[in-house]
């Protein structure tokens, strides 16, 4: 598990510099992908794979936003680099081909990981999108 | 609209560009209406005197770069802060522009952090080191392959029907197993950035752009999981 998160910080950091981030955000672009994968890793040990992409996002999210908030830049170096390593890309394909082999136990396994990946990142980007704008508006009264 | 433009063009999403815009106007007391709509900007800004103008501007692609777009971003910053004169923006709109097709980022860099984004990956799904470096290679190749295709749907099946079919060719000379390898390589043509904007603007109920993308990103991604399907079918 250890050598999955060391390799998932150089995934995400991949990543932020395919999206050419700036140089000064790639580290932190980077960690935030691992810290969202470690926990994904251990939230799904002990509560599954649902609880594991909600919260793993959630994470990202918020994380993004306090990087952003930190550097004084953007907060999609941050969020599209860390969010990638839970697109269900291989599920969605192994769905397919499942489905192609005939096997629609297994088809509808992947396409349940599938639909639970995407609409876990949904949910989870969504609440720390809106966790972030109430913090915004208080900010704002005070 | 060049502003807008080139937010939207560098990877900006829709809520962030109406807000800019709006601030913009704001800070020189003009009443500035502005709808970023899937790939269509419309701009309104209405003076003191009540006349109005409106333009109409159709993007057809993008192209991330959050370096450029921090450029954009902190000019726009410094307008909120000192606004300056507009004949000050208007040159200076001029000389980022020309900076920014100046900037050209390394090529090779480019192509290592695709390859280490491809290995990285591959380990991330209990790959052991071959099958890392294997989808390292498969991903980069790839990747080097496609890079000038601008429709993006054709460019993910081309990529996904490529990539299962380079694995099948690995298959015959090694025993690898095609999931570590396949879940890493592909991940480099997952469209992230697209469904995270979408997922933004659908929360800020900018529904119309925000599901566009969202479709968009099924459809892109689709379009990879089908091209590696039919690759499946002809090598079975």
């Amino acid at each position: 598990m250890l050598l999955r998160i060391f390799f998932s910080f150089f995934a995400t950091g991949g990543f932020a510099v395919i999206f050419k981030t700036p140089k000064k955000s790639i580290f932190f672009a980077a960690l935030t992908g691992a810290i969202g994968w470690t926990l994904y890793e251990l939230v799904n040990l002990k509560f599954g794979y649902e609880s594991a992409i909600i919260i793993s996002s959630l994470s990202i999210g918020l994380l993004s936003y306090f990087f952003s908030y930190i550097l004084n830049t953007n907060v999609h170096p941050f969020i599209a680099a860390g969010i990638i390593p839970l697109v269900p890309g291989a599920p969605a394909f192994f769905t397919f081909q499942s489905f192609i082999e005939g096997n629609l136990d297994t088809a509808s396994r992947y396409a349940y990981e599938t639909f639970v990946g995407a609409f876990g990142i949904v949910i989870g980007i969504a609440i720390s999108t809106a966790f972030t704008n109430l913090w915004e508006r208080k900010k704002l009264l005070d | 609209m060049d502003l807008a433009r080139e937010l939207y063009y560098y990877g900006s999403n829709a809520t962030e560009i109406e807000n800019y815009i709006t601030q913009i106007g704001k800070t020189y007391e003009l009443d500035v209406q502005i709808a970023s709509i899937g790939t269509v900007l419309y701009i309104t800004v209405i003076d003191r005197t009540g006349k109005s103008l409106t333009r109409i501007e159709r993007i057809n692609y993008t192209s991330i770069d959050f370096e450029k777009l921090s450029i954009w971003e902190s000019f726009i910053k410094k307008i909120l802060k000192e606004k300056p004169p507009f004949t000050f923006i208007r040159d200076e709109i001029k000389r980022i522009k020309y900076e920014n097709k100046n900037l050209v980022h390394s090529f090779s860099l480019l192509i290592i952090a695709v390859f280490i984004a491809s290995f990285s990956f591959s380990f991330v799904f209990k790959g052991n080191l071959l099958e890392s470096f294997i989808s390292g290679i498969v991903g980069t190749t790839v990747y080097y392959v496609t890079i000038n295709l601008k429709n993006k749907i054709l460019r993910d099946f081309i990529a996904g029907f490529s990539i299962y079919s380079i694995i099948e060719v690995f298959n015959l000379f090694t025993e690898i197993r095609t999931y570590p390898i396949l879940a890493g390589a592909i991940m480099v043509f997952v469209p992230g950035l697209l469904l995270t904007n979408a997922i933004m603007e659908i929360g800020d109920r900018n529904l119309v752009s925000g599901v566009s993308k969202l479709v968009e990103s099924v459809f892109i991604l689709g379009a990879l999981v089908l091209g590696a399907g039919i690759a499946t079918a002809i090598w079975r």
